[in-house]
């Protein structure tokens, strides 16, 4: 079949496993550090940065609907969603959002606090070198993200209970046009 | 490298001979005191297939055999291993479950565990 084909480098081009969700990550020099790691997750995550537009020739007469030239883009919605397998005080905190904690006690507020927006990374094994030290990924670092779905807990008989999560990152007043995520994607090297 | 090279070199990475099951219903095998024997089978991209092996070590212990499955478990590891071949690798995870003792009816000083695990050919 002519067109029944994939890329040759197909297995080097793989993104692959559920990956890991961390507080911080250092792309210059990458390693997952235990003690970043938000929690276990459970079927793994989703990533989507949807931008929505404007089309500013929708109201002209005689104008094509999406026409290239009248298209402006007017915002970002970047969200992270999955479930936690795994709890902390500290993970609970952050998903309660506006919450303040006090050894393992948390105590929800009514108004945010700018400490609650943390970055987020996702960091996921990529492509067909994949060894400790010079493995590749795909990074997707979320800023000033929040956690927009509230605390969530769903328990089930003789299962394993599952928080689920939804993140939001945000702009900031300081940097208005910073668009609030970025996406590394770092092909691995013999190791 | 082709897949069924790329197959043989990863049951042959730990430190055992390494042969098709099939080689063993040739009446001139003769086994060795340790060995893994595998399947080989094979398939392309988006069709992972169960792959079974068999570790046999002639012994009246468990202790060296379970051993050696361990060291398989941990050099796949939770992410999987890639092992390449021309054109594309070999994704192999660990199959569930992923380690069985089995008693022989024959002789009661051999001791097998068969493993499963997941393989994915990443290529046409």
């Amino acid at each position: 079949m002519k067109f029944t084909k994939i890329p040759e480098n197909t297995f080097q081009t793989l993104q692959l496993n559920a990956g890991v969700l961390l507080s911080t990550f250092d792309v210059s020099s990458p390693a997952v550090v235990d003690a970043n790691l938000l929690g276990a997750t459970s079927g793994g995550v989703t990533f989507n940065a949807a931008p929505s537009y404007i089309d500013f020739g929708e109201d002209i007469d005689n104008c094509p609907k999406n026409t290239k030239e009248l298209k402006k883009l007017d915002d970002w919605d970047v969200r992270m969603t999955g479930s936690f397998a795994t709890m902390s005080a500290a993970l609970a905190q952050r998903m309660t959002a506006a919450a303040d904690l006090s050894g393992d006690k948390i105590s929800p507020r009514r108004d945010l606090a700018l400490a609650d927006f943390k970055d987020i990374w996702f960091v996921g094994d990529y492509s067909d070198k994949n060894g400790n030290t010079n493995g590749g990924y795909i990074a997707i670092h979320m800023l000033n993200t929040l956690s927009t779905g509230g605390f969530q807990l769903q328990t089930a008989d003789k299962e394993k209970g599952k928080f689920s999560f939804e993140f939001t990152a945000h702009f900031s007043m300081d940097a208005q046009d910073t668009v609030p995520f970025e996406i590394y994607v770092h092909a691995g090297a013999a190791e | 490298m082709d897949k069924a090279a790329a197959l043989y070199s990863f049951w042959a990475s730990f430190g055992l001979l390494a042969v098709d099951e099939q080689a063993m219903y040739d009446t001139t095998f003769d086994p060795p005191e340790q060995y893994v024997s595998y399947e080989d089978a094979q398939d392309s991209f988006d069709y992972p297939v169960t792959i079974g092996a068999d570790l046999w070590y002639r012994s009246m212990s468990w202790a060296d055999i379970s051993q050696k499955a361990e060291e398989i478990s941990e050099a796949i590891g939770r992410g999987g291993k890639m092992i390449p071949y021309d054109g594309g690798a070999i994704w192999i995870t660990r199959g569930s479950p992923f380690s069985q003792r089995i008693s022989s009816d024959t002789s009661n000083d051999v001791r097998r565990i068969h493993i499963n695990i997941n393989a994915e050919f990443l290529s046409a």
